[in-house]
């Protein structure tokens, strides 16, 4: 490790979104020390898959490592496996670590992600979730069993391993507080799809009522929905959802808001001190902030991050959000940003039969796009959403036998 | 010109590469990788092939110069 904080860059954080940071580094010209800090042993690694094609398959992979070891040594970016951070001194440009170090450091790039929004039984056990290496090995077990599983949570992730288990023969039902899965992002007509995709597959659906708790029964679990019924439960996994992992930055002085809250460049209030990934909370185009959990998002984002840093350049970030999930062998893409109170507009295709594109827009005004099937036309709209462009302009380029 | 190349010992089809440039990347039914569907990149095409290169998890892409 460099000896001095002189040029350092430490990055706090070692999956997708710090390890792009440091790469962005290097790309944008930085040749200073680049430390990075990564709280898990095993470097970072694979994470959508886990819930993807990792848990329906039945043989036990891994997830893939994110760098090699030898790409890591060919760009010169040191990493500390299992130095998590502890703590942040501002004044004396400090970060503390698990094992008492105070690495010194002339930036600061904030990449620690998020943890799984813990959902705790009465008896105060956290439930089993799926955001780590080691709770995939948690989750195939109980796939594995052959004991029916109940899903807390009808997200992304709540929906994936629902789908997932399925293709094991796994008995499942997902209790949401949401009437359909994902409405608010995809809309109400892919979402009944969505719905009836799952029950033509024997998923179980609970939707529109949320838990009230969850109480250990012995061996098994008794899930209290909110509107009062109580599903017995075998086994219980929770996918409701992530918080940022800010506690280490509790009373440091950088401004944290559900998130650590940056400006378009990738800036915290504290000269010096960035963050990138989940973790970053970035304005919106509707004049907010918001978190984006995507893969690509923690990889350009982080990138943009590093080359700002490596340029001495405040360049905002504007790339299109995009998200995919697989269920069933369907891939659904959704580009940009669904908002309340759009219109859904199909531009191409069929819904029901599974191969649609949907515009998602208000006021002629294009906010996003849900796509299945039909890749072909997710650049063109990517270029739309990047330009701005109306309801119109997709209509006018849609092909839509 | 420019291409690009899929390492078969490293993809894993995981098909992010598709979603992010369609018209350059694919992945057969069956195919256990993705396979590059236009020989010579177009100035149009870099861009985003330089994104899923960043944005492959197995790192299986790489851009050739010739």
């Amino acid at each position: 490790m460099s000896s001095s904080g002189d040029n350092t860059v430490v990055i706090v954080g070692a999956s997708a979104a710090g390890l792009s940071a440091a790469d962005g580094l290097r790309e944008g010209g930085f040749t200073g020390p680049v430390v990075v800090l990564d709280a898990e042993a095993e470097p970072g690694y694979d994470r959508p898959m886990l819930s993807k094609g990792l848990l329906a398959a039945k043989e036990t992979t891994a997830p893939a490592s994110l760098r090699t070891r030898e790409q890591l040594a060919e760009k010169n970016i040191e990493i500390l496996g299992g130095h998590g951070a502890v703590g942040l001194d501002i004044d004396r440009r400090l970060v503390v670590t698990n094992w008492g170090e105070a690495i010194p450091w002339h930036r600061l790039i904030v990449a620690t992600g998020v943890t799984a929004r813990p959902v705790v039984t009465t008896s105060g056990m956290a439930l089993p979730t799926l955001r780590t290496r080691a709770d995939l090995d948690t989750a195939r077990a109980i796939a594995t069993s052959g004991k029916p599983v109940t899903l807390i949570g009808s997200g992304f992730i709540g929906l994936e391993v629902a789908a997932a288990l399925r293709s094991r023969g796994v008995q499942v039902t997902v209790v949401g507080r949401c009437a359909l899965p994902l409405v608010s992002s995809v809309g109400t007509e892919v979402a009944l799809w969505l719905r009836d995709l799952h029950l033509a597959h024997g998923t179980r659906l609970e939707l529109g009522t949320g838990i009230s708790r969850v109480s250990e029964t012995g061996a098994r679990y008794a899930v209290r929905l909110a509107d009062g019924r109580e599903l017995h439960a075998e086994t219980v996994l929770a996918g409701v959802g992530s918080d940022p992992a800010t506690d280490w930055l509790l009373g440091s002085g950088v401004d944290l808001d559900g998130g650590v809250v940056t400006d378009s460049a990738g800036r915290t209030n504290v000269p010096g001190v960035w963050a990138a990934g989940d973790v970053a909370s970035v304005p919106d185009p509707c004049g907010g902030h918001l978190r984006f959990e995507h893969w690509t998002h923690a990889i350009e984002q982080g990138r943009h991050v590093g080359l700002n840093i490596a340029r001495g350049t405040t360049d905002p970030y504007t790339a299109v959000p995009y998200v995919w999930t697989e269920q069933y062998g369907h891939t659904l893409h959704l580009l940009g940003e669904r908002q309340p109170g759009d219109t859904d507009v199909v531009i191409e295709g069929d819904v029901a039969a599974g191969e649609f594109v949907v515009a998602h827009a208000s006021g002629g005004e294009l906010h996003g796009a849900t796509l299945c099937g039909r890749i072909r036309a997710l650049r063109t709209f990517k270029k739309l959403l990047r330009a701005g462009a109306t309801l119109d302009d997709a209509l006018a380029i849609a092909t839509p036998a | 010109m420019t291409s690009v190349t899929v390492d078969p010992g490293r993809c894993t089809a995981y098909g992010i590469c598709v979603g992010i440039h369609p018209d350059v990347f694919s992945i057969p039914a069956g195919s256990p990788v993705a396979v590059v569907t236009r020989d010579v990149l177009t100035d149009d095409d870099l861009e985003d092939v330089q994104e899923a290169i960043r944005a492959c998890p197995a790192q299986a892409l790489t851009l050739v110069e010739d």
